[in-house]
This record gives C-alpha cells, sequence and structure tokens, in this order.
C-alpha cells in the first residue's frame, strides 16, 4: 500500500519536472499544485490554455490582451 | 523570476501562472501581466425593457441596451445563461464594440441605460466600467446585474459609475454557494450592503431552485436578512427556476412555493416583494406600503403606472422608494 503511494507520487513528482522545463524544483511544483487542487475543489478549476490558440484568436480579433487591472505580480514562489 | 500574478478582482483570489487563466476563464496570465480577453467583445447585445433585468423600481418601461461578454467566476447548477456564461472566450463568436460604440448605439436605440448583465459583469470588468464611465458622461444610466463575488476593492471603483443594481442573493448558506454555485457566501453580502452604502439603486433576486433552497427557513432567512440590512424598501424578486444546465431533470419551481415566498416576505415586512418568471395576482404589483394602493401594474414587460406621480403615492401623497424618471 505504502509502496503504491509512494510510486503515484514519485511517478507524478517525475511527470511534473518533465512537464515544467522550469528552474522550479519539480517536488516544489508538485506539492504546489497539489495544494492548489484542495484549495477551492469546490470552484471552477484553473486552466492551462494553448497559447498558440490564443495568439491565433488574438490576430484573428477573437479575443483581445486588454491589460487588466487589480492584479498583483508574485515574485516569491511560495506565496 | 517566475511571472507569477494573482488577480485580486473576485475572492478567488486566482494564482496564475504564465499561460493560465482563472476561474471565469477570460483573464489570462501573459507572460506576467494579467490580460482580458474580452474586453470590447460582447456575446451578447440586446435591448431589453428594465423590468427584464430585473429592476422594478428603476426608470420603470425604459429601454436598455445590455451587453455580456463570455465567462462567469461562479459555475451554478442552474444557470439560465450557460451557453455563454460557462463558455471559454473562444468557443462563442463575439462583437466587436469598442465602449464608444456600446454608448453610441445606446443612443442611437434610445436607451436609457446600459446594462452589463447575462452573465457575470465583473469577470469583464474593465470594459464594463470604461463602457460606464463614458455613458456616464453621456448622460445613460448604468445597471449592474450580478451575483455580486467581487472585492471590495474592484467593486468600490466600479460602483461610482453604477446606478442601478440588481444583485442575486441565491441562498443564506454559505455551503449552498459552494455545492451549487462554486463561491462562498460572504463577499455577496458584502457586495450587497456595499452598493447600497455606495448610493446605487439596489434589487436583489432569490432563484427559488426546487429542493435545493426552496424551504421556508432558507427563503425567511433570505427575506430577513435583506429587511434587517438593507432595509424593507429594498425590492426582493423570487424568481421562478427553469430546468436548465445541470438542473435540466428537475422540475420547475410550483408558482404556489413562489406565492407563499412573497407572502411570507411580505408578513415579515418587506414593502416591496415581486415573483419573476410566472404569472401571479400580485406577484407583478407595485402597491403604496402606507395605503396599499395600486401604484404600478406589469403585464409580462408592459408597465402600466396607474397610482403613482414623481414618485409619491397618488393617493396618500407618500414617497415611494426607487428612482423613477
Amino acid at each position: 500500500m505504502l509502496l503504491g503511494i509512494a510510486l503515484v507520487i514519485a511517478s507524478a513528482v517525475l511527470g511534473a519536472g518533465r512537464a515544467a522545463e522550469e528552474s522550479e524544483p519539480a517536488i516544489f511544483r508538485f506539492f504546489r499544485e497539489f495544494t492548489d487542487l484542495d484549495e477551492r475543489s469546490w470552484a471552477k478549476p484553473i486552466e492551462t490554455v494553448d497559447m498558440d490558440l490564443m495568439l491565433e484568436l488574438f490576430e484573428n480579433g477573437w479575443i483581445t490582451f486588454h491589460g487588466a487591472d487589480w492584479f498583483v505580480v508574485r515574485e516569491d514562489e511560495n506565496e | 523570476m517566475s511571472n507569477r500574478v494573482q488577480c485580486v478582482l473576485c475572492p478567488h483570489m486566482c494564482l496564475l501562472d504564465p499561460g493560465q487563466r482563472g476561474r471565469c476563464r477570460v483573464r489570462l496570465n501573459a507572460d506576467g501581466e494579467l490580460v482580458s480577453l474580452v474586453y470590447g467583445r460582447p456575446v451578447a447585445v440586446h435591448v431589453d425593457p428594465v423590468e427584464k433585468k430585473p429592476l422594478f423600481h428603476f426608470l420603470p418601461g425604459a429601454d436598455v441596451f445590455s451587453i455580456a461578454t463570455a465567462g462567469c467566476n461562479l459555475r451554478c447548477d442552474f444557470c439560465q445563461n450557460w451557453e455563454i456564461s460557462q463558455a471559454a472566450p473562444e468557443d462563442v463568436s463575439p462583437y466587436d464594440l469598442s465602449p464608444e460604440e456600446v454608448v453610441a448605439s445606446a443612443k442611437e436605440y434610445g436607451c436609457q441605460a446600459i446594462a452589463y448583465t447575462y452573465t457575470e459583469p465583473v469577470v469583464y470588468y474593465e470594459y464594463a466600467r470604461d463602457c460606464a464611465r463614458l455613458a456616464r458622461e453621456e448622460g445613460i444610466a448604468n445597471i449592474l446585474v450580478t451575483a455580486g463575488y467581487i472585492n471590495p476593492g474592484p467593486l468600490s471603483e466600479l460602483s461610482d459609475y453604477i446606478d442601478a443594481a440588481n444583485v442575486d442573493l441565491k441562498s443564506m448558506s454559505d455551503e449552498y454557494y459552494r455545492e451549487v454555485c462554486g463561491g462562498t457566501l460572504e463577499p455577496v453580502l458584502d457586495t450587497i450592503t456595499a452598493l447600497k452604502d455606495s448610493g446605487t439603486w439596489v434589487e436583489i433576486t432569490n432563484l427559488v431552485v426546487p429542493t435545493l433552497n426552496d424551504d421556508a427557513e432558507g427563503i425567511d432567512a433570505v427575506s430577513r436578512w435583506v429587511l434587517d440590512n438593507v432595509g424593507p424598501d429594498t425590492p426582493l424578486h423570487f424568481s421562478r427556476f427553469f430546468p436548465m444546465y445541470r438542473l435540466a431533470d428537475l422540475a420547475p419551481t410550483p408558482v404556489e412555493t413562489l406565492e407563499q415566498a412573497r407572502q411570507r416576505s411580505v408578513d415579515m415586512g418587506l414593502h416591496f416583494v415581486y415573483v419573476g418568471n410566472a404569472v401571479t395576482p400580485e406577484g407583478m404589483v407595485t402597491r403604496c406600503p402606507l395605503c396599499g394602493h395600486v401604484l404600478i401594474r406589469r403585464q409580462g414587460y408592459q408597465v402600466e403606472l396607474t397610482g403613482i406621480s414623481n414618485g409619491v403615492c397618488e393617493n396618500c401623497s407618500a414617497p415611494v422608494a426607487g428612482v423613477w424618471d
């Protein structure tokens, strides 16, 4: 049982590490995403978009990239 | 540098990595900058009577230029406009309509007000605000039809330009908000009181959904909160549910349930309680709270001002709460 859980976590961490290709260590990313998922499980999920599609739609005038107000930049990964 | 941003527009406070969009589906982190995907891209544009919002004590009979973009920060199982509110902007064909064109169109169609409605104006905040600012300059009123799920700062800025609002108060149960709507209750209550305090004309709608929020206790809790927090002159609309979206198998709200809800609220002390999406004898009639004289009769969206002039009862001269001209 414990071995199974460990394998699931390990595979998720390795998977996240492959996908991220960022400076953030995979283990941190995994636990952050895991926490994010739990935080508002009753709300709609946050989605990752296909940026190529977004840019194409923007160029066609279907969507905008209009600067929004009311956001803050989070420099600290742990915030 | 992570380029992570946090949207602080609504209580979800979505924390977004580059390439992610918020729960509303229309606010995207584009390389460390939050952008609106729907500014100037409404997916619904209509001229409606103000009674459809519903607003019964604000410019009765007025035509209202009504717009909506895709997106919503809630996910109500009963949503009546889910095809656009739950859609991503790439899935719905938009118009290209700048704020200047919105205001010009409103004038062209002889509308006294512009309504930000159908979906959730909070998620197209910048567009609604810029339209409202221009409309105000042109002497056109602004109406917000909202679920009220917004943070106080953005609300304060927006409410400077808003003349009237209809806010959904879906239940007094936080569990209901979480389970059925994907939100929370407290911010909605804060929005209603903040709008009232800002001088905005406020009316409240409660959609009565069979088996979910149609119990007498729950309905009384809504009426009690309205009475105690925004006063007896705040109109309350009990609206009939029709099978929709994730509740397509549920029956429509029985008309008797709505009539009983209305009567209980009137008995509690609310002066103006209405029934929406159903025909009942008193559900669309406005009576003078002092003498009981009929002031306004409505049939569908037809309005007949039978006993009110210049905002006072023609029978007893009592002032009637509202914005009448």
